[in-house]
């Protein structure tokens, strides 16, 4: 659950609870003599007895072949199905050094796998729970119309923490209830903005859905970064 | 080219190929790229507990074993809940037709979490507006034969806005995943997605302090005398 500042059509802004709604299914897996198994990460390999550090050590491919023959290089008896535990991630070189400093450059490609961009890599930051808040555009789409034309991803409930803003969501809620439509809703001073929950996420389009049982509400953050259509033949791509 | 689906429908079967639609196909994708400070290509590696022990992509795997370590192969496991109950697998969706029973509403749809999409192309083929002009004496509303008339009949509902669903496995497992035909932009669509646990909320409820009914008494009145 995290905090989401959300400014109505009006401007007024309140800060809510954005709330997972993903389903897991719970499941234990028995071995066959009723006990729990668990899963467990164990190592195979390393860098150190891999292809390339195996060439560079015997100085050719054909001198590796010869060792092959004779034995098991690639194999580290020492290591070989040690189970792994708080591990971490790291950069390393071609040599299979650990490098401490890095640039990382983002790549954009088209969809036919050509280079389009290359630019300093840049994070996104979250921005649900700023001082500029995620703001109603006021621009609805009859369910009917957008069902089939964005793919929902994700979603979250927006929920009140307090009776201000239950009162301040029901009537969200009561006013998309009684338009059958979603509301687009972002970032920025039009509520037209990409929202983006955490550091380092995917940023998505926002599209809130009210509706309304007696004096309960549920207000469901639709998020899409897909329009449900198909890919643009090569041969139309200019 | 993989297995067809089939549909089930108004009592005929309708074998439908389809592919996946991937983001990366329609709008492009981003790939990042990482240098050391002489510009020379790095790679992720995965560093031990001992702090020098160093494995590549592909350099470990998962097993599963029992509590006191004795290793047991993945196969040979039970799924159950928490409450002890046998989990029985779904198979999978192409072992046999899948009957599309009565429509869902949008909500339904709208309930779920979509984590892929397929293109329905075999569905397509019989598709009145794309039937060339040679199709035959029957004209753009029939369906090439191969396919039948229930393709064209099903691919005309779901352009006028039906959804239906069904439960759907690719390999067949314990937690199906829930699939959608649509049609959007013009073309018939597979989403397939997960419930959520959406739920309706309200002000809680609590027991009133005091009985309305009751009359107020002087009780109710102030008393400074306590301080």
């Amino acid at each position: 659950m995290s905090a989401f500042n959300l400014a109505n059509t009006k401007g007024r802004d309140a800060v809510v609870q954005a709330q997972s709604v993903r389903r897991t299914l719970r499941v234990r897996w028995l071995a066959p003599d009723g006990r729990q198994a668990q899963n467990i990460r164990v190592l195979r390999s390393t860098l150190a007895h891999d292809l390339p550090a195996l060439t560079r050590e015997t100085g050719s491919v054909e001198a590796l072949s010869e060792l092959l023959l004779q034995g098991d290089p690639e194999v580290d008896p020492e290591l070989f199905g040690r189970v792994l535990r708080d591990t971490a991630r790291v950069f390393v070189d071609g040599e299979g050094k650990i490098v401490h400093h890095v640039k990382q450059v983002e790549v954009l490609r088209n969809p036919d796998g050509t280079e389009r961009e290359r630019r300093p890599r840049k994070l996104t930051t979250a921005n649900t729970n700023l001082e500029e808040p995620i703001r109603l555009s006021g621009r609805l789409m009859k369910k009917t119309e957008v069902y089939n034309r964005f793919v929902f991803a994700h979603k979250r409930q927006l929920v009140h923490v307090n009776g201000l803003t239950y009162d301040y969501l029901f009537a969200i809620a009561q006013e998309l209830h009684a338009a059958e439509s979603l509301m687009l809703v972002g970032s920025g001073p039009r509520g037209i903005g990409p929202i983006t929950f955490t550091r380092g996420a995917t940023p998505y389009r926002g599209f809130l859905e009210g509706r309304v049982e007696g004096d309960r509400y549920c207000l469901i953050l639709h998020l899409s970064n897909q329009e449900l259509k198909l890919p643009t033949p090569p041969a139309e791509v200019s | 080219m993989a297995r067809p689906l089939v549909f089930e429908f108004h009592g005929s079967e309708i074998p439908c190929a389809f592919q996946k639609v991937e983001r990366a196909d329609v709008y492009g994708y981003v790939e990042i790229e990482t240098f050391d400070d002489q510009e020379r290509p790095c790679t992720l590696a995965t560093v031990a507990q001992d702090g020098k022990t160093l494995a590549g992509p592909g350099d470990t795997a998962l097993g599963c074993v029992t509590p006191d370590g004795t290793w047991v192969e993945r196969a040979s496991l039970q799924p159950v809940t928490l409450d002890g109950e046998r989990l029985e697998p779904a198979p999978s969706s192409f072992s046999a037709p899948i009957a599309l029973g009565a429509p869902v509403t949008v909500e339904q749809l709208l309930d779920h979490t979509i984590r892929a999409v397929y293109h329905l192309a075999g569905l397509e083929a019989t598709a009145p507006s794309e039937a060339p002009p040679e199709l035959g004496a029957g004209g753009a509303n029939e369906a090439p034969p191969e396919l039948g008339a229930g393709g064209a009949a099903l691919l005309q509902e779901l352009l006028s806005g039906t959804i239906y669903s069904f439960p759907f496995s690719y390999r067949g497992g314990i937690n199906p995943d829930t699939a959608f035909l649509i049609a959007g932009d013009g073309h018939p669509f597979m989403l397939v997605g997960s419930p959520t646990r959406l739920e309706f909320v309200g002000l809680p409820q609590t027991a009133p302090a005091v009985d309305e009914d009751e009359p107020a008494t002087e009780e109710d009145d102030l008393d400074f005398s306590m301080f």
